[in-house]
């Protein structure tokens, strides 16, 4: 059984907003702020092991140096001074990144990932790196532990971001997503996680899963702190080909106008099948508030959204087995078993069956298109996951009375079709399941329209408690 | 589906890897999941859409 706290008001609770406020008005230094995480850190690590690496010499420096650009009266805005942490896909320049595998044990890059370097333009302060499932593959993510619970998985693949999240040892965290592992670990852990759209944000130097569905975004304790994130690392970059020339959107402008004129999708087929029957109770009480609060609620059926978990199957296997494909060759004692096994099939099938799975994608695409169109749906609401966390060492669960099936299959069936679509996709805390277990609520938009998704999580959440609760550690 | 070990064999020669007997149960386990995931693509008639290969979310 999970247990709450309440908010101390100690300085490592403080959110993005809450701590540039008192940053700007100098009331609270970056030292100071960093002091606080790094304090925390020490103390919960012990228990969560959401960090592979701390840096807090280095972010100390760093944290003085913006002290000392603050007091110049060169302000860069809500991030210059906030304490993040990092999956440890993302390469950091001298700092080690091995992506949760022996295989890249001792691989220290020499320059910064994409977005790392614009978090650090933003004057974002790196305490350190988070643990990440073996390159990002799967959901359990060892050795880090669920913040809400100890003897449970912390969800993933960007478990370690997430429980560090959720236990205040940063003050955001970036993740990677695949097929759930920004979502999944931030539902998991009660906090709040963004998949911003396909090629809204670059992935230089962030080590790949599965190209064609890999996306990258933050995991923060609200809503506009997550905007904040994505304002710093959002827009295209000319060495990624896969970002988009799409205008960078007003993040934070609109977070505050409400439901009134929205037509949110909820969806009748899939998103509610396979779902635990308490946790499906939150999200359908989340989602009527939603039509309280001034939303037009809009039933919705999904053609081909089904097969989500098929497809990302075989992408996933294929081109994680690209990806890999040399290392495989030579090192393949170095894999952890579960993964090696993935990337062996991955390398066994033809190219016709991932022709016959990119067809089958295009087909689920076509299918929440024609529900956003027919509909002129601006958002659509599911549940985020239809469990919450599982026991550690568990491989399988069952709901209802199912087939018992793979965890990773649970955490991912209501959160691939939006890898599959490309479209941005949102979580936010909307309650607890019987065991005291933090629920998400799922919030997906229309490509590019990474504001309105905000916009309705923003409005969720300000009449709602959820994201101000913690877990007792 | 059901995969050969002996088919197993010759895919992992095919595609140049060394897959080792005691490793060959649960590789065929993972490809015949994988085969059944094909499968049910196939039936489900959505490979009749071009594939998604050169992927843009620019659609709405």
């Amino acid at each position: 059984m999970a247990l709450m706290a309440v908010r101390q008001d100690r300085l490592n609770e403080l959110t993005i907003k809450e701590a540039a406020a008192r940053i700007i008005r100098h009331e609270l230094s970056a030292e100071e702020l960093c002091l606080a995480v790094l304090e925390r850190i020490d103390d919960v690590q012990p228990k969560i092991h959401a960090y592979v690496t701390v840096i807090g010499e280095q972010a100390l420096e760093a944290a003085q140096q913006a002290d000392r650009e603050i007091g110049r009266g060169h302000y860069r805005g809500p991030l210059h001074g906030v304490p993040v942490a990092l999956k440890d896909v993302y390469e950091t320049a001298g700092i080690p990144t091995e992506s949760g595998s022996r295989v890249r044990q001792g691989y220290v890059p020499l320059e910064d990932a994409e977005p790392v370097r614009r978090l650090l333009e933003a004057g974002a302060i790196v305490v350190g790196k988070t643990v990440t499932h073996e390159f990002a593959f799967g959901v359990t993510c060892p050795p880090a532990r669920c913040a809400w619970d100890l003897d449970c998985v912390p969800g993933g693949s960007s478990g370690g971001s997430g429980s560090a999240v959720a236990a205040d040892a940063c003050l955001a965290a970036m993740g990677t997503d695949t097929g759930c592992s920004v979502r999944n670990p931030a539902s998991i852990n009660g906090i709040c996680g963004l998949k911003p759209t396909f090629g809204r944000v670059s992935k230089r130097g962030v080590t790949p899963l599965a190209w064609s569905c890999d996306h990258v975004g933050p995991l923060a304790k609200s809503v506009e702190d997550c905007g904040i994130m994505l304002a710093a690392i959002a827009g295209r970059d000319p060495l990624d080909v896969t970002t988009a020339d799409v205008a960078v959107g007003d993040y934070l402008g609109s977070l505050s106008k409400g439901l009134k004129g929205l037509r949110i999708g909820v969806p009748r087929n899939y998103f509610f099948e396979s779902i635990k029957p308490d946790v499906d109770a939150v999200v359908k009480e989340a989602i009527g508030l939603l039509g309280r609060e001034g939303g037009e609620l809009v039933e919705v059926t999904i053609p081909a959204v089904e097969y989500s978990l098929p497809v990302i199957h075989v992408l996933g296997a294929v081109e994680a087995a690209g990806v890999h494909r040399n290392t495989l060759r030579v090192h393949a004692e170095r894999y952890g078993d579960g993964l090696r096994g993935v990337l062996e099939a991955g390398s066994l099938l033809l190219a016709t069956s991932y022709v016959t799975a990119q067809r089958a994608r295009a087909g689920i695409k076509q299918g929440l298109r024609s529900a956003f169109e027919s509909a002129n749906l601006d958002v659509l609401v599911t549940p985020t996951c239809p469990l919450g966390p599982i026991a550690y060492g568990e491989e399988f669960a069952n709901i209802a009375g199912e087939v018992p099936a793979p965890i990773i299959d649970h955490y991912a069936r209501y959160a691939s079709p939006f890898n599959l679509s490309g479209q941005p996709a949102l979580t936010v805390p909307c309650g607890f399941d019987s065991e005291g277990h933090p629920v998400g609520l799922q919030i997906a938009g229309r490509p590019f329209d990474e504001a309105t998704v905000l916009r309705v999580g923003h409005a969720y959440e300000s009449v709602t408690p959820w994201h101000g609760m913690r877990a007792a550690l | 589906v059901k995969i050969d070990e002996c088919d197993v064999q010759l895919l992992a020669a095919l595609a140049n890897l060394d897959v080792p007997a005691g490793r060959r149960a649960t590789v065929l386990e993972l490809l015949s999941g994988l085969y059944d995931d094909i499968s049910l693509l196939e039936a489900s008639g959505l490979d009749a859409e071009e594939p998604a290969i050169i992927f843009d979310a620019r659609w709405l």
